[in-house]
């Protein structure tokens, strides 16, 4: 009974500055639901398990790796990533974390990492599980050409598994990388037994030297390109190396590669 | 001068309603767009699995020719998804051809000689491949799906949405028997 004469001075008192705050409260709830609809679209990928750093292209969790072979690693692929804008990595973890699966993991971990430049999705990751004894290679979108799932099955078990059975575990990730890397790039494969006959390599003298040759033209070229073009670091107008700090040969920073769960599994 | 008041009143709010439309009907159409994109990074995904088949069949034929049954059921249910017209109908065909394919894998387990096979190891590598992308293109379907369905049933949204005569659409789901079996263990 109290509260009538209340509710009425209420409703009564906005009702002086009139229309305008009828026409106010019918756009803030438009706003509300405008917005609304902008925050109900959280991507179920974005909420990553790991909540892992990828500020280097070795992340090694689980120290699989001496100081100086990570460094070497490393370099391998930051190198790689300079020339051929192809960027691989590779995450040792302990283990799997409950309630997924490894080509899950791995695939969050790739997309969480952004491997690879957007738009040629040309990332891949070399995921480890020490414990688990599980292996995955993951193939962003844009080289699934290159290397099949055959052929990424084929460095799992004919380089990873026999070498990480004898604990020889940078020299598999080594070898592996230099053979995924071929794939890619032949100027990078390397003079292997077992694979392919490295017959090439004899009469290769001046093919290779092409091959260097035109390394350097496609270079250079996308050295002028990333001056001139769409840059995609924020200092655009430094010489390549210079975009690293000092003193840390990595540096990896993710190009916003795109994965769609290719590759292969295994382990040893 | 109170007349125009009121005039003004009724365009503003008729401009929201009409903003408000559009800005839904879009939402709406490009949401649409993206379902279809991942639906057919479902179907090259079944494409390329049937693709496979025959090299797979043949390579395991080599080696156990006489398991005559499960080389009948894949061929079938490969037919069968081939010639499948529309979302549920292949969604059928495609959990069918999974459990075929289960099978088959399962078989292959008695043949040693068979699993040591260089070529049918890479078969077996693209097939489980195929596999798991078919798996995260069905997860970023039912993702976007999902999306557009609750989208289309909230409030405001609603209203457009049956202006446009828009339905709720169908997840794919797989059955957990044709879930299960696929996993190939190394």
């Amino acid at each position: 009974m109290k509260d009538r004469p209340a509710r009425k001075s209420l409703t009564l008192s906005p009702a002086g500055s009139g229309p305008s705050f009828f026409i106010a409260a019918v756009f803030l709830l438009f706003l509300f639901f405008l917005l609304r609809a902008a925050f109900l679209l959280p991507p179920a990928w974005a909420q990553d398990p790991a909540a892992l750093r990828f500020d280097d292209y070795v992340l090694d969790q689980a120290g699989l790796l001496r100081p100086e072979e990570k460094k070497e690693l490393v370099s391998l692929l930051a190198d790689f990533d300079q020339k051929t804008t192809n960027q691989f990595l590779v995450v040792i973890l302990p283990s799997l974390p409950p309630a997924t699966s490894l080509e899950l993991y791995s695939l969050e971990l790739a997309e969480a990492a952004k491997a690879g430049r957007a738009g040629k999705d040309n990332g891949l990751l070399l995921l480890i599980l020490k414990d688990d004894r599980k292996i995955r290679i993951e193939v962003g979108t844009g080289l699934e050409e290159k290397i099949t799932d055959g052929r990424a099955g084929r460095v799992i078990r004919e380089i990873l598994a026999p070498a990480f059975q004898q604990d020889e575990y940078y020299q598999g990730i080594k070898a592996a990388m230099h053979s995924l890397m071929g794939w890619v790039d032949p100027s990078y494969a390397p003079a292997r037994a077992g694979d392919d006959p490295p017959e090439e390599d004899e009469e290769g003298f001046p093919f290779f030297t092409l091959l260097l040759l035109v390394l350097f033209i496609v270079l250079f070229s996308r050295f002028n390109q990333r001056r001139f073009g769409r840059g995609y670091t924020s200092t655009t107008f430094g010489p390549v190396i210079s975009r690293r700090p000092p003193g840390r040969s990595g540096g990896f920073r993710g190009g916003g590669g795109g994965f769609r769960g290719g590759g292969a599994s295994g382990g040893w | 001068m109170p007349k125009n008041k009121g005039l003004y009143i009724v365009l503003g709010i008729i401009l929201l309603l009409v903003l408000g439309y559009v800005y839904y009907y879009n939402s709406f159409i490009s949401l649409e767009e993206e379902i279809n994109g991942k639906w057919a990074e479902i179907e090259n995904n079944l494409q390329r699995r049937a693709d496979l088949i025959p090299n797979l069949v043949a390579t395991v034929k080599g080696y156990a020719g006489h398991e005559e049954a499960i080389f009948t059921e894949i061929a079938e249910a490969r037919s069968r998804l081939l010639g499948a017209q529309g979302v549920a109908d292949k969604i059928q065909a495609s959990s069918a051809m999974e459990s075929a394919l289960g099978r088959l894998l399962a078989v292959v387990e008695a043949y040693p000689q068979l699993k040591a096979d260089q070529r049918f190891a890479e078969l077996q590598d693209e097939l489980v491949g195929t596999e798991n992308r078919l798996s995260v293109a069905r997860l970023r379907y039912n993702e976007v799906v999902k999306t557009y369905n609750a989208r289309i049933r909230r409030l405001p949204a609603r209203i457009v949405a049956g202006m446009m005569g828009l339905e709720a659409k169908e997840y794919f789901q797989i059955e957990e028997t044709a879930r299960e079996v696929p996993r190939v263990e190394f």
